[in-house]
């Protein structure tokens, strides 16, 4: 499977997770979508930080690489700002609509530079076989992150009033099982 | 008496063009004077609209999308801040410097086109014109006070160290900077990443 055909399709899965979990009222549907969305995305940022850029920037080595690798992390890092309070807002209330909403907007601007700067990046500097080691690579982590990524949100100390929950105290996310 | 809105758009104009500016800046000393002229109008236009405009909109919002604009707003404001402070701590003549910049830039075109669009109109529905201009006041009396304290004290705010790092800390590699994490805390024989 070649890297940038994998993401490409990743990213039609993840826009079509924003934008239901956007559009869509009824409140089971939106707790169900919410959970599929932040694993996508969790997994999704997960592979292409570690398996995906590097590789890009290394091959590019050029100040257009460094500047696309750098950019595509801080995006990243936006939807890490408003995506883990997310968990513990009433999906029924106006401030969980305008967060999901808000990190659609965020990642599909994220995803359409990505498409337009990145990946024909990759294409032009990793070869065909290089791309699909990658790829193969991405896939085999992926699939065992997918679901395994439990967020112990109740372990976060958040401050709520009338106007939405803020962080004030540390978040944790729990990768793996414990082992003990 | 101004009206609230045209002040508002009045520091949305001023923003954008320090950001046009600092996207064509050639020197590292002219980045960091624009990052800070930057940092400082943004904090101030902030503080102006979550302290003064967004309550008064607020009060007479009706609708829950409403409502939904003005939290989608006051969050957009956060994440801007974040990336203002990862701005103010990059090196100018770096390539995160960069990379950060081009993004403030996006964030504050999309967050002011998007007021421009929708808050402000149904704003100027909700109050009345009178009611707009003595905002614009209650802004410009604000402004020129936080004007004056900044003069009192220069550069306070950037001689402070950043109270935890950011970005930075991301790049320490393993398991929970793979996952977007900032801090990884091993515990009995898992790894617990913090957000």
């Amino acid at each position: 499977m070649n890297a940038a055909g994998l993401l490409e399709r990743d990213h039609v899965r993840i826009r079509r997770i924003l934008r239901d979990l956007d559009e869509t009222r009824g409140p089971d549907e939106r707790a169900r979508l919410f959970d599929l969305a932040e694993d996508a995305l969790l997994v999704h940022s997960a592979i292409e930080e570690d398996l995906f850029y590097p590789e890009v920037r290394a091959a590019a080595a050029s100040e257009e690489g460094d500047e696309v690798y750098i950019k595509s992390r801080e995006e990243h890092k936006l939807v890490d700002v408003v995506m883990p309070p997310l968990r513990l807002i009433d999906v029924r209330s106006a401030v969980f609509a305008a967060k999901s909403r808000l990190v659609r907007q965020l990642v599909e601007h994220h995803i359409g530079e990505e498409e337009k700067y990145m990946l024909p990046l990759a294409r032009e500097v990793l070869s065909e076989q290089r791309l699909n080691a990658i790829g193969a690579r991405m896939r085999r982590s992926a699939d065992r992150l997918h679901g395994k990524v439990i967020l112990a949100a109740q372990s976060r100390a958040f401050d709520c009033d009338r106007d939405g929950c803020r962080i004030v105290g540390p978040g944790f996310m729990l990768l793996s099982g414990l082992g003990c | 008496m101004p009206n609230a809105i045209a002040l508002l758009k009045n520091d949305h104009t001023t923003v954008r063009t320090l950001l046009g500016q600092l996207d064509a800046a050639a020197t590292p000393r002219d980045r960091e004077r624009l990052a800070n002229r930057i940092a400082d109008a943004l904090e101030e236009h902030s503080a102006v609209e979550e302290e003064i405009f967004y309550p008064a909109y607020r009060a007479a919002a009706g609708t829950r999308e409403d409502d939904e604009i003005y939290f989608k707003s006051r969050e957009e404001h956060e994440v801007v801040g974040q990336v203002v402070d990862d701005l103010l701590h990059s090196d100018p003549r770096g390539a995160s410097f960069a990379g950060r910049a081009r993004v403030l830039r996006h964030l504050v075109e999309e967050h002011a086109s998007e007021e421009e669009r929708s808050l402000f109109p149904r704003a100027e529905q909700l109050r009345g014109e009178q009611r707009l201009r003595e905002l614009g006041d209650e802004i410009e009396r604000r402004k020129q006070s936080a004007g004056q304290e900044q003069q009192a004290r220069p550069q306070g705010r950037r001689q402070e160290p950043p109270l935890r790092p950011r970005g930075e800390a991301r790049d320490r590699g393993g398991e929970c900077a793979r996952s977007g994490s900032r801090f990884a805390i091993p515990f009995c024989g898992s790894i617990i990443c913090r957000w």
